[in-house]
């Protein structure tokens, strides 16, 4: 055992220094020197007792303390124990000890045995990490201990909590008489409960063996895992490693009886603290060192099994951790995804938000924008509606003259079929026939007008639609030709075959009664050879143009820029939104409008494309819509 | 006077319309005639027979008013009632001031175009007995209107003989004469028929 290092002074310094100069120094001031021994250095639960008892020495010692650690490794070598002892005495023998501490029951009973025969038999000896039992055979060298109370019972409890429904137990202990020990303390606690069914103990044989057992243990059935330091070949183990294999080998849950076993394979363990037990040793150590009264002879227990589970096998098992007694620490806790990535999540959060945001708000700007185009079409549909109703009102005596007139008739043909029936004339029944089907083509004819008048008043939404405009003109010609005689002007009606456009029946209609009208007024004060209008059509390259010509005075110079500006206008009555709401008309349908003065006259041509350049349609309402 | 029955004119530009209106004057007891226009209705010479016209106003080419404007120049028109399809005021009542029998908007019932109708024929029938009245008048020698002056201006035979020159049995006989030749029994009746004469136009 080369590697393993029998003696380690921490503080070599310090050591010179009390060598040359020991005398001189004040009795407070020299270091306690302490005698460490230790069954076995390389046991983790040793370990963290050893250290956590030096850390509390050297906290709260108030003055140097000089530690020598001596692992005596007696379950190995307990032939060589008068050997180690001779040794130890040469070793120590001009080294003032203080106190000689134990750990572990082999080790107090070595100190017990030899070490009080070291230098002075008074030498005090305080022992941690054993038991009652321990005690008793040594108790009048020892000077005070900490004994551990470790809590087998305690565990098996905890198991049942977790594993309601079973109750067969393997119990694993090795060979060694430390696992022989623990082997007998569960007997015995085992004996005395009546909850336990069936109990193996599969731990004879070699490691292998015994780890093959556990593999075909039944699926109902938990491993209560106490110590295996050696198997039965005499291979030595660390038992914590081997706690590992026998948990990565089960096919049920593992429960050790030791908080070192958590993280090794082990579910859970009902025990105390290996920490606070080596701190609470080393608040006893320097109670007997600073002589205490009462610290002597002191047996002390601490601190209690607590709970500690290992959350990688809760999850293994798909254990509740409801089922773990209050307070119980839970250790191996995977760190979420959250806490893991936290700030990458909040950044990567953040970001998205702030995208959420700018695309939000563009949303909202584009929304806003939207509304105002259609805040802004519904606002020329209203316009052109109400331009509609002004057209309508100007020709309201020629719709009521053109109302009238069916009306007139129906009533007359009516009465002359009554009086018909009265009078029992010849022919009657003749008569009768052709005026019921005069009495209905007029109540047609009147429906057609009003079905006109109406569609013209209506306020509605534009809807396109491939239209022939001479069929748009003739509509109009409809009302015009009643108009036109009674303000004594002759309209003219030169149409050409034309293509298809895309375009609202009833606005386009607007247009061309517009131009009509306003041209109408232009020869209010001409003599009657002049009063004539000319409406003609043309289909020019893809274009569908139509005029309307008068032979009135022509458009004054100064108003020439103006014409198409709302509000203006030079009638008496008007309003001046006629040739705004017709310009704007046509623009909605990707057209133009332009008004010239002739020789003698005035001439308004508005142009719209032909639906045979389809593309060309589109683009043009698509433009006028996002405006 | 006549006794042929009354004709009535139509004028209306709406063909259905002046239909309608013929088959119930026809119905009604009347002759009737139609016209699309007022031009075609000038082109029609006109029949010495009791009538009246029914104009509709508004027409393309000359309208019912510049017809009424060319009737109202003839004596021997018939009276017009207007009828039209959107009346206004100014029009009716200038309408009505020149002359014509009444101004009408359609539709019309029956009864009030028959009652027009019956106005437009009673003031036909007048002027006809007038303008008869008048033809009559016009017969009358140069002394037998001198003579008729006289007798409406309400002198005697013999003053009317004395302003005359002539015998008082002279005035006499002529007296005889113009009674007979004007349908007069008595200077009452005289004085009536010359006063319708020169009223009714």
């Amino acid at each position: 055992m080369l590697s393993r290092v029998p003696c380690r002074i921490s503080t070599i310094w310090v050591v010179l220094a009390l060598f040359v100069c020991r005398d001189a120094l004040a009795d407070d001031e020299r270091p306690w020197r302490v005698l460490l021994l230790s069954d076995d250095f390389a046991m983790p639960a040793s370990v963290t007792q050893m250290q956590a008892m030096e850390e509390e020495l050297e906290l709260r010692a108030g003055r140097p303390v000089e530690v020598y650690r001596e692992s005596l490794d007696l379950v190995r070598f307990s032939g060589a124990e008068e050997a180690q002892a001779t040794i130890l005495r040469a070793k120590y023998s001009d080294v003032p000890l203080d106190l000689v501490v134990t750990l572990a029951p082999q080790s107090l009973l070595f100190a017990a045995r030899h070490l009080t025969t070291l230098r002075d038999p008074s030498l005090p000896i305080v022992a941690f990490s054993v038991t009652e039992e321990n005690l008793r055979d040594v108790q009048a060298h020892t000077m005070a201990a900490m004994t551990i109370p470790f809590d087998v019972s305690g565990t098996l409890d905890l198991a049942f909590a977790l594993h309601p429904d079973r109750r067969r137990l393997a119990v694993v202990a090795g060979r060694s008489r430390y696992d022989q020990n623990w082997l007998a303390r569960a007997r015995t606690m085992l004996d005395a409960r009546d909850d336990v069914i069936d109990v193996t103990y599969p731990g004879d044989g070699t490691l292998d063996e015994v780890i093959e057992r556990i593999r075909t243990l039944p699926p109902d059935a938990l491993v209560l895992y106490l110590s295996f330091t050696a198997d039965a070949a005499g291979s030595r183990f660390a038992s914590r490693d081997v706690a590992k294999r026998i948990s990565e080998a089960s096919p049920v849950p593992v429960y050790g009886i030791f908080e070192s076993y958590v993280g090794y394979g082990a579910v859970a363990t009902m025990a105390p603290s290996f920490v606070e037990h080596g701190k609470a040793a080393g608040e006893l150590v320097l109670r007997v060192l600073n002589g205490e009264p009462g610290a002597s002879l002191h047996v002390a227990a601490a601190p209690n099994p607590r709970c500690v589970a290992d959350a990688r096998e809760l999850d293994r098992w798909r254990l509740e951790t409801s089922a773990l007694p209050l307070g119980c620490e839970i250790v191996f806790q995977q760190p979420s995804f959250w806490e893991q990535f936290r700030w990458q999540i909040l950044g990567g959060l953040a970001v998205i938000a702030l995208q959420a945001a700018l695309i939000g708000g563009l949303l909202v700007q584009r929304r806003r924008s939207r509304a105002a185009a259609v805040a802004l079409e519904h606002e020329r549909n209203v316009a052109a509606h109400a331009a509609r109703l002004a057209t309508l009102g100007e020709l309201s005596a020629s719709i009521a003259h053109e109302i009238s007139q069916p009306l007139a008739a129906i009533l007359s043909n009516a009465e002359a079929g009554e009086m018909l029936l009265g009078t029992k004339a010849q022919n009657a029944s003749t008569s009768l026939k052709e005026i019921f089907a005069d009495i209905r083509e007029d109540d047609l004819r009147a429906h057609d007008v009003v079905r006109r008048v109406r569609s013209l008043a209506q306020r509605r939404t534009p809807a396109l639609q491939a239209l022939d405009v001479n069929q748009v003109v003739a509509d109009a010609r409809r009302l015009l030709d009643v108009d036109a005689p009674r303000r004594g002007v002759v309209f003219e009606w030169d149409l050409a075959p034309l293509p298809l456009v895309n375009g609202d029946r009833v606005q386009l209609q607007q247009v061309i009664i517009n131009l009509a009208v306003n041209a109408m007024d232009a020869l209010s004060g001409q003599p009657p050879p002049r009063r004539r209008v000319v409406v003609k059509t043309r289909c020019i390259a893809n274009q569908v143009q139509v005029s309307v010509r008068d032979y009135g005075s022509g458009i004054p110079d100064e108003h020439a820029g103006r014409l198409f500006e709302s509000f203006f206008t030079t009638k008496p009555d008007g309003v001046g939104l006629g040739l705004s709401i017709t310009r704007s008309i046509v623009a909605a349908h990707g057209g133009t409008i332009h008004a010239e003065n002739r020789s003698d006259g005035a001439l308004f041509m508005f142009s719209l494309p032909t639906l045979v350049t389809e593309r060309h349609v589109a683009t043009g309402v698509a433009n006028v819509t996002a405006t | 006077m006549t006794d042929a029955a009354p004709i009535i004119h139509i004028v209306d530009d709406d063909e259905s319309v002046r239909t309608a209106m013929a088959r119930l004057l026809g119905a009604a007891g009347f002759r009737t005639r139609v016209y699309g226009s007022a031009g075609e209705f000038l082109l029609q010479p006109p029949e010495d027979v009791p009538g009246c016209v029914i104009l509709d106003v508004r027409m393309p080419g000359p309208s019912g008013l510049d017809l009424f404007e060319a009737l109202t120049k003839d004596e021997r028109s018939p009276p017009v009632v207007f009828l039209t399809g959107h009346g206004s005021t100014a029009t009716g009542v200038r309408a009505m001031k020149d002359g014509a029998v009444d101004f009408l908007e359609k539709p019309v019932s029956r009864d009030t175009l028959l009652d027009a109708i019956k106005v437009g024929l009673d003031r036909d029938a007048e002027r006809r007995a007038a303008r008869a009245i008048r033809a009559r008048i016009s017969q009358l020698s140069a002394r037998e209107r001198q003579v008729l002056d006289g007798i409406l201006a309400g002198k005697l035979n013999k003053q009317i003989a004395g302003t005359l020159g002539t015998a008082e049995r002279t005035v006499k006989q002529q007296r005889a004469n113009l009674m007979r030749k004007l349908g007069a029994t008595s200077v009452a009746q005289l004085v009536k028929l010359v006063d319708s004469a020169t009223q009714s136009r």
